[in-house]
């Protein structure tokens, strides 16, 4: 009995577990520049873990408290005061996990050739301008938020 | 005649009855709390909040955080806002009032003084350029103030999951409106989510508006059980001890021409009128019955006798009572005098004129309904006792005018409520209205207010006042050199040149906002006569703190109603004063010698009261009621003192039961309000009783 258990357990945490290497680059318009960095996502059933390769800063998202840590540094940040913090991760999970119940919550949606884009019609339209991404099955190909500010972040899943 | 008096009676009833569906006077029967109120600003301001979405909220939650609960949730939403009467709640700033907002953030919220004092332009810059090269997430660039030194003002704390709302350590939920108006509106919205949510266990719901519905439901079901009672009670006066069927028809019928003549009048005075005005009008026309008894049982239906001048009197006395007390300010009682006087004087004249026509027999029996006389206590005595009663409870009478206490306590409605609270980490919110004579002071007003109480949401409070403008741009040009230093520092660090052309900016003219501006935003505002109003929402604890502003005014139908009762109070007493000098007059001038003896049928029951309230505190409807049961007391005095034969106390007898009937078997209730009247109206009846079978009479025995 207690083998089955240890089985389930583990085959639970696999199947909510998932890796991505990623690809970050960002543009302000403020500086009229782009930064580019590399990390890895982690995402498991209930928190989703960010680590940059060159700084090896650490941001942990569980519920809605974001912490972030670099060497012994410890950050604390209530998502709930953050919403376009807040929505930045609900829409990066939503779009990896495919979760199309609470993109269209927020979003029009429409595809064109396997790209999709998204539209915000709540709050968040207000700092959000437009979302485009493109995933198959297996990969995250590219995702790009566009800000009302020109801004615009763009993350790619690399190998 | 007899045959046409008959007629007359009935046909009185029918055209009564038709006028009334004819003038459709029932539709200025409000159920509505705020009828009661007097006809000032407030009433408008209530009937308008009333009608906005702050007011009818309806919240709905599922139990769990899994994808069944979410399907559940958002099923629910779709059925619910099928309904007529429900909406789902939405967010309150809209896109034009955002945008504005932004365009004038400098000059609306205050600035964090100790900020702009330790601010240190270069490094916070550094700092901000930073965050914007390692972030994972975009960083946002406030343009106008990108060292927030503006305070924040307080948003509220939505948590979500799954993109819903949802209820810590419970489930998803769901935020809905209501837009039901009438008692009748609510009852149906109240089915229509029952039907829809019924037999789902997991599903908590809860409205305040639920609380109108149910509570009416639980009185209504305990006064039908009330007036079984008191129908059996009539039933076995009328038909065991009078035994004429006829003239228990004929009661019926002149008691309803009244009451529907009476809501005939009051309904052309005034343009609402309460449905408690209607039930305590009603329940006070009963004691209208003593008129026929008297006159039935001394013979003036069965003989041609003449006149009762007696019954006249009792009249008088009780219609000179009503018409003081109709001066009252308060509306309530003055539409309840109102409706007694006409409603008393109809039923005289039906049975002092009508009745003598009708050809009722006389009732054969003439023995005293008590089989030994039993009248050997002096008045001396009766009277010591009343006094030193009086006297003592003035040590321990406490008055209780808290209308809640009279309400029907629903437990399992009130722990939803909690549950919903509770859940929802968020104090009980009250709401109320801020006034002024023009917009602009209207929105210092509220921002006065909000920089006093961060928590509270007065969504005026968020657009520029010329108060917030002055401030404002006073501290812009005092700190300019945050502006300059600004520019230089982020040229230094790449920052684009026209990027930082906005921040701490004071060059933006002084608004003037129209009424039509400020609804556009979609925030409430209204005129009523010289005063704009606009409402907010504070938690409890500092409620009683706001209402002390001068310009703030509870819109909480109970405490308009407690504080008018409180303004009207000097005025009753005074008036009541009044009332029994006049009373004591007239009892004089009618009974001459036997004042003594006609006042203790006003001072034992008073006395008698005031034993009661030695164990329970004396509210609203126990003073209402000890008023009626002096009206009943001073008519028995006049007939006794004038003729306390057996006839007389038989027919006092018979008044005695058909009032507990009326009045006294709501003491068989548990809502608190009837047991109230119930409560006293026995002791009144209990007292009358006392002094019937024990006091020694006057020297008019015969």
């Amino acid at each position: 009995m207690f083998r089955y258990i240890v089985f389930i357990g583990f085959f639970t945490i696999v199947i909510f577990s998932k890796n991505i290497h990623f690809l970050e680059e960002k543009y302000y318009s403020a500086l009229d520049s782009t930064f580019q960095k590399r990390g890895n996502i982690h995402f498991s059933k209930d928190e989703i873990e960010i680590v940059y390769e060159e700084d090896k800063t650490r941001l942990t998202v569980k519920g809605d408290i974001l912490m972030t840590q670099k060497g012994k540094n410890k950050k604390e940040l209530d998502l709930n005061k953050k919403p376009v913090i807040k929505m930045f991760f609900i829409l990066f999970e939503a779009i990896y996990f495919e979760k199309k119940d609470i993109l269209q919550s927020y979003f029009h949606m429409t595809n064109k050739e396997g790209i999709s884009t998204l539209i915000p019609k709540k709050d968040i339209a207000q700092y959000i301008k437009s979302v485009r991404y493109y995933k198959t099955t297996k990969k995250l190909n590219f995702l790009q938020i566009n800000l009302k500010n020109s801004d615009r972040i763009r993350i790619e899943e690399i190998r | 005649m007899k045959r046409l008096g008959k007629y007359i009676n009935l046909t009185l009833f029918i055209v009564s009855l038709s006028v009334l569906f004819l003038l459709k006077s029932y539709s200025h029967v409000s159920t509505s709390l705020v009828t009661l109120l007097p006809d000032t600003e407030s009433k408008k301001l209530i009937k308008r909040f009333n009608a906005s979405q702050y007011n009818k909220v309806l919240l709905v939650a599922v139990k769990g955080f899994d994808n069944e609960a979410l399907y559940k949730i958002k099923a629910l939403e779709k059925l619910l806002i099928q309904l007529p009467l429900v909406s789902l709640r939405k967010s309150q700033t809209t896109h034009e009032l955002y945008e504005h907002q932004e365009a004038y953030k400098l000059f609306i919220q205050p600035f964090n003084t100790t900020k702009v004092a330790h601010l240190n332009v270069a490094d916070e810059l550094k700092k901000l350029y930073g965050e914007m090269t390692s972030s994972f997430f975009p960083v946002i660039i406030d343009k106008i103030d990108p060292f927030s030194l503006l305070v924040e003002a307080e948003s509220m704390d939505i948590k979500l999951k799954n993109a819903h709302l949802i209820m810590d350590k419970y489930g998803y939920m769901s935020y809905f409106v209501l837009h039901s108006q009438t008692l009748d509106e609510h009852q149906k919205v109240y089915e229509d989510i029952q039907h829809i949510v019924q037999g789902e266990r997991e599903i908590q719901y809860f409205s305040p508006i639920f609380y109108y519905v149910e509570n009416s439901k639980a009185i209504r079901s305990d006064v039908n059980k009330i007036i079984v009672i008191a129908f059996s009670i009539l039933v076995l006066l009328y038909l065991i001890l009078l035994r004429d069927f006829l003239l228990l028809l004929h009661t019926f019928t002149t008691l309803a021409t009244s009451a529907i003549l009476a809501t005939l009048i009051l309904t052309q005075i005034y343009e609402e009128v309460s449905i408690f005005v209607l039930v305590f009008g009603i329940s006070i026309s009963t004691v209208a019955i003593d008129y026929m008894f008297h006159h039935y049982l001394h013979g003036y239906y069965s003989q041609v006798k003449g006149f009762n001048k007696e019954v006249l009197f009792g009249v008088l006395t009780t219609l000179s009572v009503f018409v003081i007390l109709s001066f009252t300010s308060f509306t309530l009682i003055r539409q309840i005098s109102l409706f007694a006087i006409i409603s008393l004087l109809i039923s005289y004249l039906h049975f002092a004129f009508l009745y003598p026509h009708l050809g009722f027999k006389a009732l054969s029996s003439s023995q005293s309904i008590f089989r030994k006389d039993l009248r050997f206590i002096n008045i001396k005595i009766f009277f010591l006792f009343s006094l030193i009663l009086l006297i003592a409870s003035l040590s321990w009478i406490r008055f209780d005018f808290n209308l809640k206490n009279l309400d029907y306590n629903n437990e399992r409605l009130k722990q939803t409520e909690n549950f919903f609270y509770e859940g929802l980490k968020i104090d009980k919110k009250m709401t109320f209205a801020i006034k002024a004579k023009n917009i602009d002071t209207l929105i210092i007003n509220s921002q006065k207010i909000q920089h006093h109480f961060p928590s509270a949401h007065i969504p005026i409070a968020a657009l520029v006042s010329s108060a917030s403008y002055k401030k404002n741009k006073d501290t812009l040009y005092s700190v300019r050199h945050i502006r300059d230093t600004l520019q230089v520092e982020a040229g230094k660090l790449g920052f684009t040149k026209a990027y930082f052309e906005k921040a701490y900016d004071a060059k933006k003219p002084l608004l003037n906002y129209t009424k039509d501006q400020i609804k556009a935003y979609g925030i409430d505002i209204i005129k009523i006569n010289d005063f704009y109003t606009t409402y907010g929402i504070v938690t409890q604890d500092v409620y009683t703190q706001i209402l002390q502003y001068e310009f703030v005014e509870s819109l909480s139908v109970k405490e308009r109603f407690e504080s008018s009762m409180k303004v009207s109070t000097v005025g009753l007493i005074k008036l009541g004063i009044l009332a029994l000098f006049i009373i004591i007059i007239l009892l004089y001038f009618i009974t001459k010698r036997a004042i003594v003896y006609a006042l203790m049928f006003l001072i034992f029951p008073i006395a008698m009261v005031s034993l009661y309230a030695f164990f329970s505190a004396i509210n609203i409807l126990h003073i209402f009621m000890l008023f009626v049961i002096l009206a009943i007391g001073i008519d028995y005095a006049i007939y006794l003192s004038k003729k306390n034969d057996i006839l007389t106390q038989r027919a006092i007898s018979y008044s005695l039961i058909s009032t507990f009937a009326g009045f006294g078997v709501l003491v068989f209730s548990h809502i608190n309000a009837l047991y109230s009247l119930g409560i006293i109206a026995t002791i009144g009846v209990i007292s009358i009783f006392i002094l019937l079978i024990f006091m020694k009479g006057t020297e008019n025995v015969s």
